[in-house]
């Protein structure tokens, strides 16, 4: 008996590697300063603790020699130790705000230390950018992450940003990252569209930057979300109390917002003789330069430019309570912001509010809380393609020599807006004044959160959340002062317009976990149901024509122009998942996800899935895992050496509500009114799914004072959905197809490290991050899209979007030169070139310039995108500077070919006065010519221009006064800079914009308001 | 260090502002730089031409922001010309604006001519070698606002036709001269109100006054734009023409019948386009009336070329006189009267077995009154005339009696014919002999019954070929 106890006991020594009851000692010191820290926690999980004397030495129990002990301490950062068998430790820790590789990271199920997370994961602290100059949250993200291509959409307050998270995985469904806010899916998607050209409707921006604990970025392993995670996930925390005690936040700001630098465009004398070569005629009103009536209202030199666009100014008030007791806490914010653009008289009106409580039910159940309310008011104006009412746009191309005002023979100026002009372009200040375009929003997102505990291991998860979503648009363009325009069967001189869009959400997340720690072994598991059910209804109405510009209403409008349309979407998803993750000696890490998704959209047929019943599901699995070498007894250099691989299957459901149906649509026919079909069903139609590989390591040296991950991925699409041409004899254009494949693979790198860490601290960041796409499957081998005069190659075996066009050489500097090339004109007849056209290179040599000399002519695609900070800290001061750049992408500047096109009497560059005159002439630019009959302004890499830039993107200062213990905790005073200054070869007003979100736009400045700087000074202050 | 770190920083922000665009406006071509008067006062052969545009104010038009083309002559040309012109502000002023043209114009486009206004409203030719007479000796130098052509030679301003014309003195510019009068422009009239009965418009007495002239107005040989070949007659050619005239146009007072001969002589001496002497065409049609000219080479007096063409002076013309004094053909349905304009009449339309040509005719049946007449009214000469008519009976089975009656529907010089079946062609009626030049009142009138088909009126045409000696 005795001896089989012995035996016992030596099997359970050998087996746990319990040699006996150890005591280890060690100090604890600060890392700028190598002061001994005093009153510093030491743990060994679920094992024992100790805390540091005023000399900051301890002394521990430990269980073996090479356990890990925690280390926290109030206002330091948490960090772990690996003894391997060390008996005497110096610890060496930074503040609680250091960027530390044991920080926390939100995941979908819990929070977890850095160093154990064997995904591809960013996480990005939210909380230090308050004294940054309000944005919505994707633009915030910009440059926080590798491998995160933020582009914002434009200037336009609040209007976010497209998110491109390593590249793309689709040509036609969604690229942007699934967005998780607190648990619950927050949907990003817009329904129905603006109506208000160039404007997009951005929920993300309802939620509050000042509201946001954290960012969790994940870029693998999201199989969990199925068929909704292809693009990654972001997960967005908000804040919540952390303390019992009553704390106030409260912040001011001002900002003050400069217009952009003006793109040169000619002034009266340059633009007069630029309109007598295009024209050939000196019998206009604007040539007559002897006394004549009209000879004030020809004879002015206005900055069209400097009208629509100026000075504006951001103001932001924002209040949070947090606080609470043993049984409740609660965090309640309140906000409201005015930001004003860089188009004159337009602006955004914000209020919000959030509140975020925890309950302690009781010692088992724990519930959480989480609503918010979102209200946006803001006035707009045309932006982008929409050239008789996009007033930037107009304010580049109207006659210089045009005054804004009606003005009577006598010179003398009235106080109302002139009309549009000779050349049939609108004031663009009749826009300014007089268009109407209101977008209002609402939007309310509240959640419940239960969590019951089974036991010590086992918990019951449940979440039930709605969103509800309401958008309303109305707008008017009056018929004064803005140029007619010609629609199919009438001229329109006056145009209003309404829409609202509603989104409904019912969300629910139910899950069983599991989590337990055996002595080296440790499992969390997770298996639960996803259950999303959407509504969505937009509704539209356009009038035309009405009476007076006093009424402005749709209801007002000529009945038989009248337009009315809309759409409905219903669908649901319901996803099982299971996830486990393992670890063993807290070194080596195994996860395994796997979801089974149903969703209303799926084909009922769709091949090669699994069926229950007569509906087909998604299964998506995947496997990661993990080795943290530096816990390794034999590594003692690396604070943190970690290797880790993932592959896994995602999928995208963005397939449209009804494509795998056929459906009906409403049709008006001579003013009858019937139903004909709207498309081809296919009920073959399926999710894409993404195959996704990931290696990484992550590295930390002395004292984490360097820390580096470096990722390689791949991710792999198949059944890509494509919009596929049908026979004209079908009746339809196309059809939706999962014939297509792509694959993305790249690169990541991200650095983190402090510089200097004494009383001054410097911490640079830099991440970077570049991707390779290419199409590897497509219906016949090549997709031709177009976009804002500009075409997009798709094609097999190359990067998906390439700029598709002609590239030139010069100018033929005599007919001569030009002799013996051709093109086909309008009337299809082919006709020489003459000296002062563009020469384009002739691909086939047939010498007919045709579509068959196209060439692949740029790449939207950047080929290296990143950022690179800079904070500073001495004492009360901060100073934070991040700058972003992105390299290698090219942009279609179609402002730019609107403005150097020499076609129309449109104002031009003042460039266009090195224009072609003679023969002999050797210019880079073409002879002026009234509608470019030789097609010298066609899409070709005249207008592709490199889109590079590095922008100093944020710049602040912050100053903490000086404080007597009180009741105030602390004031702080910021300035703070936004797009200060940005670096670029690019000649439009800004490299950065996007059109939409879909592929085949990305890349074509197509004239939305710009990027402006932003210079802000902002008071915090806690209480 | 931080110092200089921040010089740095500074001097990246401020280098990056916008030179890209400075790099892509600069202007490297010099030519562009400079407009057409620095170009022209730069050019040390050209400063005479410079000093005469200061002196004539046109140096602010040629810089000014709009498209020029100017073919600049060279000081030895231009020392050639008489002081008198010089001296003259007026004269200089149409000199050097006969230099100047709005637009660009590259020796390249001409093909192989091209006429362009210049400032003073005058026509020049240029061609890829020449302008007028002179020769380009540097062409195609572009300016930031226009092109510049040296040339060898003046272009001095030439008369148009019409102010040839009243250059030299004779009976034809004395006539046409005479043909002035005031009328009213109603561009350029004040208008002070409307007419409340017309709803027309009324103007400022004394405003929108303007001189015009008949001739000029029937054809304008005044129009720079026109290209034409005038003639004018010696003024013993003219006093011929007249005399050979005035019997076709004999009217009721001796004046009146003067003044139309006079007319009538001057008003087919326009021949459109420019006709060199040597080349004359066999055949010339006059403008408007189509008159058929044989101008002979022997009879051309003197040659002056014009702005607008070319003027002959001759002492003789030749033309074919049946182009001049032409038949006239009176279209049945295009009456003046009927004798009862209650009863109906209808227009038929109809093919010609013949010809297979289409015709309309008139037609009056079953009107029930006694000797039914149409008025017609026309212009004829002096002159002895032969009277035809077509008019077909398709209708009906039996004959009709109809007959033509001059000034008074009574008159029965001109008896009853009857209108045969199906008769398509020209049936003479008998000759008239007017008695003076001017509007003659014409019948056509029924059967003197009142029958219904007996008295049907039917007539496509009547024509009357004048008997020319």
């Amino acid at each position: 008996m005795n001896r089989r106890i012995k035996l016992l006991f030596i099997i359970l020594l050998f087996s746990f590697q319990i040699k006996a009851q150890d005591t280890i000692r060690g100090v604890i010191k600060e890392a700028a300063t190598g002061m001994p820290l005093p009153g510093i926690n030491i743990s060994v999980t679920g094992y024992s603790a100790a805390i540091t004397n005023e000399k900051g030495s301890f002394r521990i129990k430990i269980p073996s020699p090479d356990a890990v002990l925690t280390v926290s301490g109030q206002g330091y950062q948490v960090k772990e130790i690996v003894l391997k068998g060390r008996r005497n430790i110096a610890v060496m820790l930074h503040e609680a705000s250091f960027n530390s590789v044991y920080d926390d990271a939100v995941l979908p199920f819990g929070r977890q230390p850095k160093n154990s997370i064997i995904y591809s994961v960013s996480a990005v602290n939210a909380d230090d950018k308050w004294q940054r100059v309000s944005a919505s949250p994707d633009a915030c993200l910009q440059g926080s992450v590798a491998g995160l291509n933020v582009i914002r959409r434009s200037g336009t307050p609040g209007i976010g940003a497209e998110l491109f998270l390593r590249g793309y995985t689709s040509l036609y469904a969604t690229n942007k990252p699934l967005i998780v806010v607190d648990g619950m899916i927050y949907d990003i998607n817009e329904y129905g569209g603006s109506l208000i050209a160039g404007h997009v409707n951005n929920p993300l921006a309802d939620i509050e930057m000042k509201d946001i604990d954290n960012f969790t970025v994940i870029k693998d392993g999201t199989s969990t979300y199925s068929t909704k995670g292809a693009n990654g996930v972001i997960l967005i925390t908000t804040s919540r109390a952390k303390e019992l005690a009553t704390k106030i936040d409260f912040s001011v700001s001002g900002g003050f917002n400069t217009a952009v630098t003006k793109l040169p465009v000619m002034g009266a004398g340059d633009y007069r003789v630029y309109l007598s070569d295009l024209f050939k005629n000196e019998k206009e009103p604007y040539m007559n330069d002897n006394p004549n009536p009209d000879y004030y209202r020809y004879h002015y030199n206005t900055d069209w430019q400097k009208k629509v666009m100026s000075n504006s100014y951001n103001q932001q008030y924002y209040l949070k309570v947090s606080g609470g007791d043993d049984i409740a806490t609660y965090g309640l914010s309140l906000g409201y912001l005015k930001q004003g653009g860089i188009t004159d008289n337009t602006n955004l009106g914000r209020y919000q509010t959030r509140f975020n409580a925890d309950l302690n039910l009781s010692s088992r159940l724990k519930a959480s809380v989480n609503l918010a309310f979102t209200s946006n008011q803001q006035r707009l104006k045309d932006q982008g393609i929409a050239n008789k009412t996009n007033p930037l746009y107009l304010g580049l191309i109207k006659a210089p020599f045009l005054p804004t005002q009606v003005v009577s023979d006598e010179g003398i100026e009235s106080p109302s807006l002139a009309d549009y002009d000779i050349f049939n372009v609108s004031n663009p200040l009749a826009l300014i004044q007089n268009m109407q375009a209101v977008n209002k929003n609402y939007r309310f997102s509240g959640s419940v959160n239960f969590r019951y505990q089974l036991n010590k291991s086992v918990s019951l998860h449940t979440l039930l959340g709605i969103t509800y979503d309401k958008v309303r648009e109305n707008f008017f363009i009056p018929q004064k002062g803005i140029a007619p325009d010609t629609a199919v069967n009438s001229i329109i001189y006056n145009r209003s317009g309404s829409n609202v869009q509603r989104y409904y959400a019912l969300y629910n997340d139910t899950r069983f976990s599991y989590d337990h720690t055996f002595n080296q072994h440790h499992l969390s598991a997770n298996a639960g149901i996803r259950f999303n059910n959407n509504n969505s209804e937009a509704d539209y109405g356009l009038g035309y024509n009405s009476a007076t510009d006093e009424f402005i209403s749709v209801g007002m409008g000529q009945s038989q122009l009248r337009q009315v349309g809309g759409g409905i979407g219903k669908w649901n998803w319901l996803n099982t998942y299971i996830n486990a993750d393992y670890t063993l000696l807290n070194r080596y890490f195994l996860s395994f996800n796997m979801a089974v998704d149903g969703s209303s959209r799926f084909g009922k047929q769709a091949p090669g899935a699994l069926g229950i019943g007569q509906y087909k599901y998604a299964v998506m699995p995947s496997v990661a895992a993990g080795w943290l070498i530096s816990s390794e007894p034999f590594l003692s250099g690396p604070e943190l050496l970690k290797l880790r691989v993932s592959y896994g299957k995602v999928g995208n459901d963005d397939i449209g509500n009804y494509a795998a149906r056929q459906y009906y649509v409403s049709q008006n026919l001579l003013g009858m009114q019937g139903l004909v079909r709207g498309n081809i069903g296919n009920p073959y139609l399926k999710w894409e799914s993404v195959e996704k590989i990931n290696a990484g390591v992550d590295v930390s040296f002395l004292q984490e004072r360097l820390n580096i991950s470096a990722d390689v991925f791949s991710n792999r699409t198949k059944d890509m959905l494509i919009v596929e041409p049908v026979e004209t004899v079908t009746g339809f254009k196309s059809i939706i197809t999962n014939n297509g494949g792509m694959q993305t693979h790249g690169f990541e790198l991200a650095i983190n490290s402090r510089i200097v860490d004494r009383v001054l601290k410097w911490d640079m960041g830099l991440n970077l991050a570049t991707y390779k796409n290419k199409i590897t499957k497509i219906p016949g081998d090549r997709i031709l899209t177009t976009y804002a005069d500009a075409t997009y190659l798709t094609e097999k075996g190359q990067t998906a979007n390439l700029f598709y066009g002609y590239k030139t050489s010069g100018v033929f500097t005599s007919d001569a030169e030009a002799a013996g090339v051709m093109y086909i004109n309008a009337n299809g007849i082919a006709t020489p070139f003459r000296g002062g056209d563009m020469r384009f290179a002739d691909m086939n040599g047939d010498h007919v310039i045709d579509e068959n000399d196209r060439q692949v002519i740029g790449d939207p695609n950047p080929s290296l995108t990143g950022m690179f900070s800079n904070r500073l800290s001495f004492k009360r001061w901060e100073l934070d500077a991040i700058i972003t750049f992105i390299s290698g992408n090219d942009i279609y500047n179609y402002t730019r070919a609107k403005i150097e096109s020499m076609k129309d009497a449109g104002n031009q560059s003042l460039a266009m006065v090195n224009r072609w005159r003679a023969d002999g002439q050797v210019t880079d630019i073409p002879r002026a010519a009234w509608g470019d009959p030789a097609g010298s302004a066609r899409f070709s890499d005249r207008w592709i221009e490199d889109g590079s830039y590095l922008r100093l993107r944020t710049l602040s200062l912050t100053y903490s006064l000086p404080l007597k213990r009180g009741a105030i905790k602390y004031v702080k005073i910021s300035a703070a800079g936004n797009n200060v200054f940005t670096l670029t070869h690019y000649l439009g007003y800004d490299p950065e914009f996007s059109a939409s979100g879909s592929l085949f736009t990305q890349g074509i400045d197509v004239g939305l308001e710009p990027q402006f700087r932003t210079i802000q000074l902002g008071v915090r202050i806690g209480l | 260090m931080t110092r200089s770190v921040i010089i740095l920083f500074l001097l990246i922000v401020l280098s990056c502002k916008k030179d890209k665009w400075n790099d892509r406006n600069r202007i490297d071509d010099p030519a562009l730089k400079k407009d057409l008067l620095q170009m022209i006062s730069s050019n040390p052969d050209l400063s005479l031409f410079n000093t005469y545009l200061v002196k004539t104010g046109y140096d602010k038009v040629i810089a000014s922001s709009k498209t020029f083309t100017v073919w600049a002559p060279t000081n030895k040309a231009l020392q050639g010309i008489a002081p008198s012109i010089i001296n003259d502000t007026a004269q200089l002023k149409r000199l050097i604006a006969n230099h100047i043209a709005n637009q660009s114009y590259l020796t390249t486009m001409p093909s192989p001519a091209i006429r362009i206004r210049t400032l003073n409203g005058k026509n020049i030719t240029f061609t890829s070698t020449q302008i007028d007479e002179e020769h380009i000796i540097s062409a195609d130098q572009y300016t930031a606002n226009g092109i510049l052509h040296v040339v060898d030679g003046v272009l001095l301003p030439k008369m148009n036709a019409w102010e040839y014309l009243n250059s030299v003195d004779g009976l034809q510019q004395t006539f046409l001269q005479s043909l002035k009068y005031t009328g009213i422009d109603t561009t350029i009239a004040e208008q002070i109100g409307v007419d409340p009965q017309t709803g027309r418009p009324i103007y400022k007495p004394g405003t929108g006054l303007v001189e015009l002239n008949r001739f000029l107005q029937r054809t304008d040989i005044s129009n720079e734009d026109s290209l034409l070949t005038y003639v004018i007659l010696k003024d013993n050619a003219y006093t011929d023409e007249k005399s050979k005239l005035v019997q076709y146009f004999t009217d009721t007072t001796a004046a009146l019948t003067d003044t139309t001969t006079q007319w009538n002589v001057v008003k087919d001496l326009v021949f459109n386009g420019v006709y060199d002497a040597d080349n004359l065409p066999a055949v010339l049609y006059s403008v408007k009336d189509s008159v058929k000219f044989h101008l002979d080479r022997t009879a051309i007096v003197s040659v002056q070329k014009v702005s607008n063409g070319i003027v002959y002076v001759m002492d003789h013309i030749d033309y074919e006189l049946d182009s001049k004094i032409k038949p006239v053909i009176i279209e049945g349905e295009r009456f003046y009267d009927l004798k009862d304009r209650t009863k109906a009449s209808s227009v038929r339309t109809r093919i010609n077995p013949l010809t297979h040509l289409l015709f309309r005719d008139i037609y009056i049946a079953n009107h029930g009154i006694n000797a039914f007449w149409i008025n017609y009214k026309t212009v004829v000469n002096s002159v002895k005339y032969k009277v035809y008519w077509v008019a077909v009976n398709d209708f009906q089975t039996g004959t009709f009696p109809m007959r033509v009656a001059f000034k008074d529907p009574a008159v029965t010089g001109f008896p009853y014919k009857t209108v045969e079946l199906n008769n398509y062609s020209e049936v003479y009626l008998g000759d008239y002999t007017t008695d003076h030049y001017g509007l003659l009142n014409l019948y056509l009138v029924g059967n003197s019954v009142t029958t219904n088909g007996l008295n049907t009126l039917v007539l496509d045409y009547i024509k009357l070929v004048p008997i020319l000696n």
